[in-house]
């Protein structure tokens, strides 16, 4: 890391850049949690509460709002607040390991880091603990301020252990061999967990944000701070490969995806992400055993259902298209596209009256093409319906003449 | 949609990315050589104009209008595509000029010459203008990737 200061400045961007995506979207949440994140770094705590206790009210079982509200209390030194989250329904709610996380924090801003690092401790002594990666980044964190680097160095050659791949990361951020060329990263690792280690998920945006006309290197190095600051290497992977896929350096963003399902094989965006890319490079047998092992992971994602009945109609594998198609507007009825390919689909099959029934609902839902005028316009004929053909004709000389122009 | 359409596709998403659109608002699809965006057309950053070597504007309503047509310009020239299709929440285009709402009015575009507010559904004063020059281009140009 070069500049300690990089991972920080770059939230200032973003944070002018949500206030823009806040304006013209007020109510999503999301946005509002991000912003929240944002400002508690830029040190506007009551922006940060009022953003925060908005994503709540439009979400009210917000996990991740709720988790930086309490870190919000703890950067006020309030731990009776802290507290007082993890009492709430919602707080009560939580998975156990994440009410730990909290518990930590709680105990370090009310007894100091010794007495955080005992809540860790007991609960890992429990009978079924369930470990989260935030534990073993607490533990860290813990040992850094109580300077305990025997118990500093032990952590790391733990994590080490469990994912090589994690070792040059906590180098280049100062967490290994702290000597005066890793003094100033580090410190930063410690102003960027004192704040608020989720705002790795704020990191992995900013980098999205700058991939699009900044350096490759300037994303990859906010997205090293995100990856030691909250363990995810698969999202780490992910992000990187999108980057490569977006400059259109195929093989690396294929590699990138790869090495993202090794550290989480459970999660379905790589397999997505590594499908999407087949699909655009020709390969589409490679393509359909990607997606459709996405599927069996998350069966309700409709996009890859979507695009596995896309690619299976290519194949020929009309009634396998069809029923992915179908899937895929089950899940989202409003997936226009999804219906747009069904129309044509079910045309090519021959079977004119569900063509002709979806292709009118895509018009109803407001795309208007000379190209779907047209395939109507064939439907129609089909049907015996000469007048509705010729209508069809005629919008697809002039497709924009009778948009509804609400 | 053939192996062709597939390309399009990310052709077209990569380049809305590098020229500062929100894809994450936007559905994309290609169809026979036909690209359809579907969603709320959006920039990523506020000036995201500038950022690709355009003039700045002040009204927000008219940089996202200027946006719109370079994209639209833009896309249009991506070998092999045939026909950009449009059906955004936040922008609607008829007779060839783009319309948005912005905070003084109704503010029409067409093909980047002139500009103007309005109060309603009258477009009267805003060009008369087709997509004539653009479709000429389709085809006759290479890609840009």
């Amino acid at each position: 890391m070069t500049n300690e200061r990089t991972p920080l400045r770059a939230l200032g961007e973003l944070l002018r850049a949500l206030d823009a995506r806040i304006e013209r979207h007020p109510n999503y949440p999301d946005l509002r949690n991000l912003r929240g994140l944002a400002r508690i770094y830029s040190g506007d705590h009551d922006g940060a509460f009022a953003d925060l206790v908005e994503a709540l009210r439009l979400h009210s079982q917000y996990e991740a709002a709720l988790v930086n509200m309490a870190w919000l209390h703890a950067e006020r030194r309030e731990p009776d607040l802290v507290r007082a989250v993890l009492r709430e329904p919602r707080g009560r709610r939580l998975r156990p390991g994440l009410r730990v996380h909290l518990q930590v924090l709680e105990a370090q801003v009310r007894d100091g880091a010794e007495a955080a690092l005992g809540v860790l401790d007991a609960y890992a002594a429990q009978p079924r603990p369930e470990p989260e990666p935030w534990h073993e980044l607490d533990r860290l964190w813990l040992a850094v301020q109580l300077e305990r680097w025997d118990l500093v160095d032990a952590q790391v050659r733990r994590l080490v252990a469990q994912q090589a791949a994690i070792g040059p990361i906590l180098h280049q951020v100062g967490l290994v061999g702290r000597g005066s060329a890793g003094r100033a990263a580090f410190a930063t690792w410690n102003q960027c967990y004192r704040g608020n280690p989720h705002v790795a998920a704020l990191l992995r945006e900013c980098a999205r944000l700058r991939a699009a006309g900044a350096a490759f290197s300037d994303c990859e190095d906010i997205l090293r701070w995100s990856a030691v600051l909250s363990l995810d290497l698969c999202d780490f992977w992910l992000v990187v490969g999108e980057q490569h896929d977006f400059e259109a350096r195929d093989a690396d963003a294929e590699s990138a995806f790869r090495q993202a399902m090794q550290f989480d094989s459970r999660r379905a965006q790589p397999y997505i992400k590594l499908g999407q890319l087949y699909a655009a490079c020709g390969r589409p047998q490679e393509a359909i055993r990607e997606l459709q092992h996405a599927a069996s992971l998350q069966p309700r994602y409709a996009d890859v259902r979507y695009l596995l009945g896309l690619l299976l109609e290519d194949l020929g594998q009309l009634p396998e298209a069809e029923g992915h198609l179908r899937t895929a507007l089950d899940i989202n009825t409003r997936y226009t596209l999804a219906r747009l390919s069904l129309g044509y689909l079910l045309a090519t099959r021959g079977r004119w009256r569900d063509a002709v029934k979806q292709l009118e609902q895509v018009r109803a839902e407001g795309l208007v093409s000379s190209d779907l005028e047209t395939r109507l316009a064939e439907v129609y004929e089909q049907l015996g319906r000469h007048e509705d053909a010729t209508l069809a004709r005629q919008r697809a000389l002039s497709p924009e003449s009778d948009t509804d122009d609400g | 949609m053939s192996s062709h359409d597939y390309r399009i596709n990310a052709e077209v998403r990569r380049f809305l990315v590098s020229r500062w659109v929100d894809v994450s608002l936007l559905q994309i699809g290609t169809t026979n050589g036909v690209v359809y965006l579907m969603g709320s057309f959006e920039p990523l950053v506020e000036d995201a104009l500038q950022r690709v070597g355009q003039m700045q504007e002040r009204d927000p309503a008219q940089r996202l209008l200027r946006l719109l047509l370079l994209v639209e310009k833009e896309l249009r020239r991506l070998r092999g595509v045939r026909d950009v299709v449009f059906n955004l929440r936040n922008a609607r285009r008829k007779g060839g000029i783009w319309r948005v709402k912005g905070p003084q009015g109704d503010v029409f575009l067409a093909d980047g010459k002139k500009k103007q507010h309005g109060s309603g559904e009258t477009t009267q004063g805003a060009p008369a203008q087709d997509e004539a020059s653009d479709d000429e281009r389709t085809d006759t140009t290479p890609g840009t990737r």
